[in-house]
């Protein structure tokens, strides 16, 4: 079972990767009393069936794993919400795309801890694949944005030690 | 030290070009991959992604490649890692908290030795096929 909300960030965004997104925006909205999250991909998407399915915890993708019966993913995250009270919307369409946005209400005791934003990002950067993540952050009166293309193209990579180093600092000095 | 923008990271990548380009072919094949799948993210895999980075650069191992993949099928012994090394057998290596991380830095990497208590080297028992 997922500690923090990004443990849910984390798990969310890597199945937008793994339905082939090339498209990934990421919003987090962190208002006094509610944390909102927004993921938005423009990967294969799922009909209503394959949606009612993926809320099983005993249900993975046919192509991600064939032995095994087991996707605890999104059934994490809608146990996590529903045991804190909070929300979530899942949209999802065939070939279009798919948008979960779940918010929690700060206030109540079994709401999870956010968890480490920098760490989270920088491993979503680093996760393999030929895809754009647009990131962005905004509470009540700031906003800050992070993507992918713009840190690939100033440095260069994101998997070697030098290049993770230099862009952990970049998230660190630039997050709210 | 003021904020680090983008315009610094290009410099940045300028200055070392030319260091990048003095690595040798056996550096750039070192690697660590580390499961990060739903078992792996809730054992605590970022962590540890956190901790190599941290340990490579304080030890100067810039150049070895840190990568992710999905669950290896051993999500009893998550973290698990991946660790390939030119030289050294590819060694999965199971229960790869932050300290056991820097200890595969310095013994693996550094030391060429591996690290008995943590090699990996079978999937949970219930599902190897009887």
């Amino acid at each position: 079972m997922h500690y923090t909300v990004c443990d849910y960030i984390s798990d969310i965004t890597q199945n937008s990767i793994e339905a082939g997104a090339s498209v990934i925006t990421l919003d987090i909205n962190d208002n006094n009393n509610i944390f909102e999250v927004t993921i938005t991909d423009n990967g294969k998407g799922m009909d209503e069936s394959t949606l009612k399915k993926a809320l099983n915890p005993f249900y993975t993708d046919e192509d991600k794993k064939h032995d095994r019966e087991i996707g605890l993913g999104l059934p994490f995250i809608v146990q996590a919400i529903q045991q804190a009270q909070g929300e979530i919307l899942i949209k999802s369409e065939p070939n279009i795309g798919t948008t979960i946005k779940f918010s929690f209400n700060k206030n109540n005791i079994d709401t999870p801890p956010v968890g480490d934003k920098v760490i989270t990002y920088l491993s979503l950067l680093n996760f393999p694949g030929e895809f754009n993540l647009d990131i962005q952050e905004h509470n009540n009166d700031k906003a800050t944005s992070f993507s992918k293309k713009e840190i690939i193209e100033a440095i260069g990579e994101t998997d070697s030690v030098e290049s993770l180093s230099l862009i952990k600092q970049y998230l660190i000095d630039n997050i709210l | 030290m003021s904020k680090l923008t983008l315009d610094d990271l290009r410099k940045l990548r300028e200055e070392k070009t030319q260091e990048f380009s003095r690595r040798n072919n056996e550096q750039d094949k070192s690697s660590i991959i580390i499961g990060m799948g739903t078992c792996g993210i809730a054992a605590g895999a970022k962590e540890t992604l956190n901790a190599f980075i941290e340990a490579l650069d304080t030890n100067g191992l810039t150049n070895v490649k840190v990568k992710q993949t999905g669950c290896m099928g051993s999500c009893n012994v998550e973290p698990t890692v991946e660790v390939v090394i030119p030289g050294m057998p590819t060694v999965v290596y199971g229960n790869v908290d932050g300290t056991v991380a820097k200890k595969i830095v310095l013994k693996h990497i550094i030391g060429k030795e591996l690290l008995d208590d943590h090699i990996q080297d079978k999937p949970a028992m219930d599902i190897i096929e009887n």
